[in-house]
């Protein structure tokens, strides 16, 4: 056999193989379609939206655990999900006191990536402030 | 054999070999070219999705009260308040012309679909033309409509030949 010939056939061989999976692997690059994916910046977009919804149907003033968690289990994307935290406090003579704790939603994971948020909310009774209290959420994918 | 012969057998099949990869990366080169393509149409069609939804869920439009002459809108906003909407531009968006909304949601030379929609699912209106093509991209944010939770939904759809 002629020496020659067989290592120019091998050459190629080779240099087509390593070719091949070069363009592989960047065509599969490429196939990977990011469009939707759910960045930390829309999931807390989406978690901003939950809270403004609480606070405007009036679920988050009312401290209504079940109206609060029908509103976050249905407004929140399919694909994430979503845990709040309202902690109340009473103005003591210019001084803050933390007074209640309430939970809604699942544990957040720690895991992996959260995206969190707050807003800040006052509840009145007899005409004055009752409670300032101040919502904290997680939004993470699921 | 003749070794010339042995030669030019090598020959041919590396030849083949090369003719194969040849073809490949062609074929390969013009599926790229044109997956990067769609993928920055699709980026660019969802980035108008979001930015015609945030306009509508967080702005009153020019002038503020657009809802009372629908044809002197300049820039179109469902919002009462943040995130709450009016009911009069709700019901006011469906008699803007088509490819004034068009404009008016900065879709540029896309197609587009409004659709706000109770929680349950049921229709409260919609906007534009029902997306009818191979590249749609829906963006959807809840907000409050009558002290009740609402999805607005924008769907920016086109078909390319």
């Amino acid at each position: 056999m002629d020496g020659r010939g067989l290592v120019f056939t091998l050459d190629a061989l080779v240099a087509a193989s390593l070719v091949f999976l070069v363009l592989a692997y960047v065509n599969g690059m490429v196939g990977e379609n990011n469009v939707g994916d759910w960045s930390g910046t829309r999931m807390l977009e989406s978690g901003y939206d939950t809270a403004d919804v609480l606070y405007n149907t009036g679920a988050l003033q009312a401290m209504n655990v079940s109206w609060m968690e029908r509103i976050v289990n249905s407004t929140t994307p399919p694909n994430t999900a979503m845990s709040m935290r309202i902690l109340s406090y009473t103005n003591s003579s210019g001084q803050m006191m933390q007074s209640n704790t309430m939970n809604i939603g699942p544990p957040v994971p720690d895991s992996q990536a959260v995206a969190y948020g707050k807003r800040t909310f006052l509840t009145f009774k007899d005409g004055g402030v009752e409670y300032y209290n101040v919502a904290e959420f997680w939004v993470w994918s699921k | 054999m003749a070794k010339g012969q042995i030669i030019a057998g090598d020959y041919i099949v590396a030849a083949s070999v090369i003719s194969l990869l040849f073809a490949s990366s062609v074929i390969m080169w013009w599926k790229v070219n044109y997956q990067i393509q769609q993928d920055f149409m699709l980026s660019e069609m969802k980035a108008q999705a979001d930015s015609a939804l945030k306009l509508l869920i967080r702005s009153p439009g020019t002038p503020l009260n657009w809802s009372k002459e629908v044809s002197n809108v300049s820039a179109l906003g469902l919002a009462k308040t943040d995130r709450v909407l009016s009911q009069a531009k709700v019901n006011a968006i469906k008699t803007i012309e088509y490819d004034r909304l068009r404009n008016l949601l900065g879709v540029g030379g896309h197609h587009v679909y409004v659709k706000v929609s109770a929680v349950g699912g049921s229709l409260v209106t919609e906007a534009g033309q029902l997306p009818d093509g191979q590249f749609v991209v829906n963006s959807r944010r809840a907000s409050v409509l009558d002290g009740k939770p609402v999805f607005v939904d924008v769907s920016v759809w086109d078909r390319v030949d």
